[in-house]
């Protein structure tokens, strides 16, 4: 039996209580060679980390911003700080973790969580990683689950070499290379051969500087037969400037092994989300998205599964909810290359108070990949005349033998719903928060219990106030 | 060296690498000779105008006015064929209360290019059928967009095709919503074969203040071959609360079902896919409700193939 | 040859997909020019026999052996069946945009004969027996089934048995949700086919009212996946007074 929610209640509050940053080390606002050549000496980046690092900027300067997708033209570069580190040096107990920061964490839930819940927790503050934990029963079954600086230089330093920003190069995209340029933090997970990790893993990212930026790097490795479920989390104080959050998670899924990627996004609405997640899916493999968005300024993030290996599947369940000030392009992507393989597409979105959201898909079949089956399910809802909602799919299919599926709906609540609900004593702002809760059931009944619980007490803080 | 222009543009961008945000085409509008334009009005009982729409050797370029006038109908069929590279504009405008059915064959030679831009703006209650069968000869790019101002008002589109000898059929349409209760429906169904390569975008488009309208696409597309390629790429655009739109999409190879039943009947896989590769071209045909039209269209579809209607 | 029964089935264990058996061991011969039906309550596997004697791929048999005209069919595609003469009136027929009435059975006959049909006699004869069935005419060059109302569904499927003139054609719940006129003229449809070709019928059904024109040689009741009872014409009035209920013990 799962535990019962440890999250009881929420309100906005707890995101958004700032901390001092107290003597902390903030790297200069910008980006040039200097800069970026400074934050490789202070996280003691091996040479083809700082080379790598170098290369990425030249890049990142000779890309051009996107020309589709919301506008970032709020986003200053000049103005982000690319690294702030806390001044603490990352620890495996809280105790040891300086007060205010724990504190964060404390009111986040954190520790808590991970006494109940889970195999091991991360939690990043800002630039760095403030506390790394696994059970020592997880730990004993051989899996690895550290910061991505330590991995650098420990025993899978070799690893972490081979897979680093392979499956996300820097030439993807121009935030991709920005990633690749000024990195710093994240989590290293190495599940081995045939162990089933039960419980799951999670790492937290807490942004707490005013104009920062956060660019962690998440890479984990499922070998063959293994299976994990890890959780990734997010918040930020608002302030009014621009924060940016361009993180990488890069997923590796062997032959018959098996990873959920659950996150729940809560960055305060000053945020850009120009997030990247991808997951190679070898032989038999299977990669599971659950993602809920809430927060950002202004949010891109699709998940890609590139389904290399025969029978290989994919599963993404999405819920975004954009409110006022909000401009949430989200979805998934997928490349179906192995024969017989599958995809799945499931999402949810909920305009309001003149909330942007978009969801934009795109399912590719390549030639060769025979049996390939792809369902896509998006259903969005708008709450009133002031937001809006868009839906931009598109499908790629080169092979005659697959069988490839697309819906899409949108519309308002049925006005005949309230009434039933209003007809048995409800309050209309209850009824209308019942139903859009319902509407992202999709989501909150893939989550563990607790942050199901997490989910649902989000959208009725955004439905808060949406009558009259 | 050609010019090349950008063409079929996708009304809110996606990511280039699915090559879909439009369709680049070499043309040199400078050497294109203008054949002139010509003028169609409706009639009180309803009238048909048939058009040839063939373009001269090299580049040429057409246009075309059509008014449907209050409470009138008016039935416009062009006929595409031909050698040269043509790009005809299509203007419709309906009035209140009108109805306008553009129905629009394209049947080139091999090696010629059909370009068809069709605007139209539809009035309180005006209804327009537009119906579009590709025959699968000759490169063709149909680009449609269409505003309902007025409340009440609807379009209907039919597009059947059988893509095939490595041609390319680029199908751009967006309807706009802006008049309260207006109503739209899409139907694109086909199959590919022999190399074709096919992209249908389709978008409809709520706008602000459309409110009760509703939209529904709806796409099927029938894979003959591992040497095609299928782009489909469905737009529902919002800014409506009560409004409601739906798209469905389906793209593979014959359906179990479909083939159990031809086959419960004695009808081999081949020969059903046979049937069923032309079966969305006779289905549209059968819409336009024009008896010669119609035979011309099974005549091309059945060419040097005996057939009896 | 000509004295060996149309349909033999032996053993028959029958799974759907790869998974669950439905069908246990059926032993059923149809002899030729018969009328056999075969009754039980809903989801005892009548239809899943009609579709392992068509070959829906879907149906897989484990164990056992159907012969149709004396030759072992057990492992010949759909469409192989279909030109020997086997042919299933579908319980929910498929709609099929873009191919007429028409040209669909005119597929099927020309598939069957192996040669091109004379468009005239083909048209005239589809024509008559559209009246018989009363049918419009217009519903030949109509998109198959697309907008037929459920009566007209299935009076599409009795017109296409009559035209392709099965040895055996198996009905499955033909009469299901029709209304009385309806279920009349499909009556005698079916009783033109006896009449006139002398094909072998299996009607599944689990109403009687299709069964009021035939003579009924033979009635066979299933239920779980097995045949429990065989009897004559009289089974089926036995059933109508006292129910499936009153089989088990017999």
């Amino acid at each position: 039996m799962k535990e019962k929610s440890y999250v009881d209640d929420i309100d906005r509050s707890v995101y958004d209580i700032r901390d001092e940053e107290k003597d902390a080390y903030r790297l200069e606002e910008g980006l040039t060679p200097a800069i970026v050549d400074k934050l490789s000496k202070e996280k003691n980046d091996p040479v083809w980390m700082q080379q790598f690092r170098l290369q990425s900027l030249q890049i990142y300067n000779e890309m051009k911003i996107p020309d589709w997708g919301p506008s970032i033209e709020g986003l200053d570069m000049a103005h982000i700080a690319t690294y702030v580190r806390p001044n603490t040096k990352m620890q495996n107990d809280w105790k040891n973790v300086p007060q205010d920061i724990k504190d964060t964490f404390e009111r986040l839930g954190i520790p808590e969580a991970e006494r109940k819940s889970l195999a091991g927790v991360g939690a990043q503050y800002d630039s760095e990683l403030v506390y790394h934990n696994v059970r020592e029963e997880v730990a004993a079954q051989g899996v690895v689950y550290t910061d991505m600086e330590s991995a650098l230089h420990g025993e899978y330093a070799d690893m972490v070499k081979k897979y680093f920003m392979k499956l996300v190069t820097p030439r993807d995209h121009k935030f991709a290379a920005l990633h690749g340029a000024v990195w710093s933090g994240g989590s290293f997970v190495y599940v081995p051969k045939g162990v089933q990790v039960e419980i799951p893993l999670q790492s937290y990212f807490r942004l707490n500087a005013k104009g920062a930026g956060q660019f962690e790097h998440t890479l984990i490795i499922v070998d063959e037969g293994a299976s994990l479920h890890f959780i990734e989390g997010c918040s930020a104080p608002k302030y009014n400037v621009a924060n940016l959050h361009a993180g990488c998670v890069e997923l590796y899924v062997k032959k018959n092994a098996k990873l959920r990627y659950s996150t729940i996004e809560n960055w305060s609405k000053n945020m850009y989300n120009l997030n990247t997640k991808r997951a190679l899916v070898e032989e038999n493999g299977v990669i599971e998205w659950v993602s809920g968005s809430f927060g950002s300024h202004v949010g891109c993030l699709y998940p890609m599964s590139v389904l290399k290996g025969d029978n290989a599947r994919m599963e993404f369940t999405g819920v975004t909810f954009a409110g006022a000030g909000q401009n949430l392009d989200t979805g998934a992507k997928v490349v179906h290359v192995g024969r017989n393989t599958s995809s799945y597409m499931n999402t949810r979105s909920i305009s309001k108070s003149g909330g942007i959201s978009t969801f934009r898909s795109s399912v590719v079949v390549q030639k060769g990949a025979s049996g390939a089956k792809s369902a896509v399910n998006c259903q969005s809802l708008m709450l009133d005349s002031i937001s809006r909602s868009d839906t931009i799919p598109a499908m790629d299919i080169r092979t005659r033998d697959a069988a490839v599926g697309h819906e899409a709906k949108i519309g308002a609540i049925s006005n005949e719903a309230v009434f039933y609900l209003m007809s048995r004593g409800m309050s209309e702002e209850d009824a209308r928060a019942l139903i859009v809760s319902g509407f992202a059931d999709n989501v909150s009944k893939e989550l563990p219990l607790e942050y199901a619980v997490e989910m649902n007490n989000l959208i009725r803080l955004e439905m808060k106030g949406s009558i009259g | 060296m050609s010019k090349t222009i950008k063409i079929n543009e996708l009304p809110v961008r996606t990511w280039n690498f699915l090559g879909v945000n439009d369709a680049e085409i070499a043309w040199d509008a400078d050497k294109a000779v203008d054949l002139g334009t010509e003028e169609f009005a409706s009639a009180k009982d309803g009238v048909c105008h048939r058009m040839v729409m063939s373009g001269k050797e090299g580049f040429s370029r057409k246009d075309v006015h059509a008014v449907a006038h209050a409470g009138e109908a008016l039935t416009l069929i062009q006929w595409f064929e031909g050698e040269g590279h043509l790009a005809a504009e299509t203007h419709l405008t309906l009035e209140k209360d009108a109805t306008l059915r553009l129905v629009q064959v394209f049947s080139a030679n091999e090696g010629a290019l059909s370009r068809s831009k069709v605007t139209g703006t539809c009035d309180e209650n005006a209804r327009l059928e537009l119906i579009q069968v590709m025959l699968g000869k000759g490169d063709t790019y149909v680009d449609s967009h269409v505003d309902l101002n007025g409340k009440g008002a609807s379009i209907q589109t039919d597009i059947g095709y059988l893509a095939q000898h490595h041609q390319t059929l680029d199908m751009n349409l967006s309807v706009n919503h802006f008049g309260k209760k207006t109503e739209c429906s899409i139907n694109a169904a086909g199959a590919l074969k022999d190399g074709a390569v096919k992209i249908f975008r389709g978008t409809i488009d709520f706008k602000q203040g459309s409110s009760d309208s509703v939209g529904n696409e709806k796409e099927t597309v029938l894979m003959l071959g591992d040497d095609v390629v299928n782009k489909t790429v469905p737009l529902i655009l919002c800014a409506e609360e009560n409004v409601v739109g739906n798209h469905g999409a389906s793209i593979g190879e014959m359906d179990d079902a479909t083939l159990f039943y031809f086959e419960s009947r004695g009808i081999d896989r081949a020969t059903a896919e046979k049937i069923l590769a032309r079966a969305s071209v006779e289905r549209v045909a059968r819409t336009i409700g024009d008896v010669e039209t119609e035979q011309a269209i099974l005549n091309e579809l059945y060419e040097g193939e005996e057939h009896d209607l | 040859m000509n004295h060996k029964p149309i349909l033999e089935i032996n053993d028959l264990h029958v799974n759907v997909g790869d998974e669950k058996e439905i069908l246990h061991g059926i032993n059923l011969t149809v002899g030729r020019d018969e009328t056999h039906v075969l009754m039980g309550p809903n989801g005892t596997g009548k239809s899943t026999l009609g579709y392992a004697i068509t070959g829906n791929p879907n149906y897989t048999i484990t164990k056992g052996h159907i012969l149709f005209d004396g030759e072992d069919i057990t492992d010949l595609p759909v469409n192989e069946r279909a030109k020997k003469g086997i042919f299933l009136s579908f319980q929910n027929p498929l709609e099929v945009p873009g191919v007429t009435l028409s040209a669909f059975i005119r597929s099927a006959l020309e598939q069957k004969t192996g040669s091109r049909l004379r468009l005239w006699d083909f048209k005239k004869k589809l024509k008559e027996t559209m009246a018989l069935l009363s049918m419009d005419e217009s519903y030949a060059e109509r998109d198959l089934n697309v907008g037929f109302s459920g009566g007209e569904k299935k009076k599409a499927e009795i017109l296409q048995m009559l035209m392709l003139e099965p040895k055996l054609a198996i009905l499955d719940e033909t009469d299901s949700g029709l209304d009385v006129d309806a279920v009349r003229t499909v009556s005698q449809g079916v009783q033109l086919f006896r009449e006139r070709t002398h094909g072998s019928l299996l009607i599944i059904t689990h109403s009687t009212r299709i069964l009021e024109a035939l003579t009924v040689d033979a009635t066979h009741v299933m239920e779980e996946g097995v045949i429990v009872r065989n009897g004559g014409a009289e089974l089926v009035d036995e059933i109508n007074e006292k129910g499936f209920g009153s089989l088990r013990d017999a």
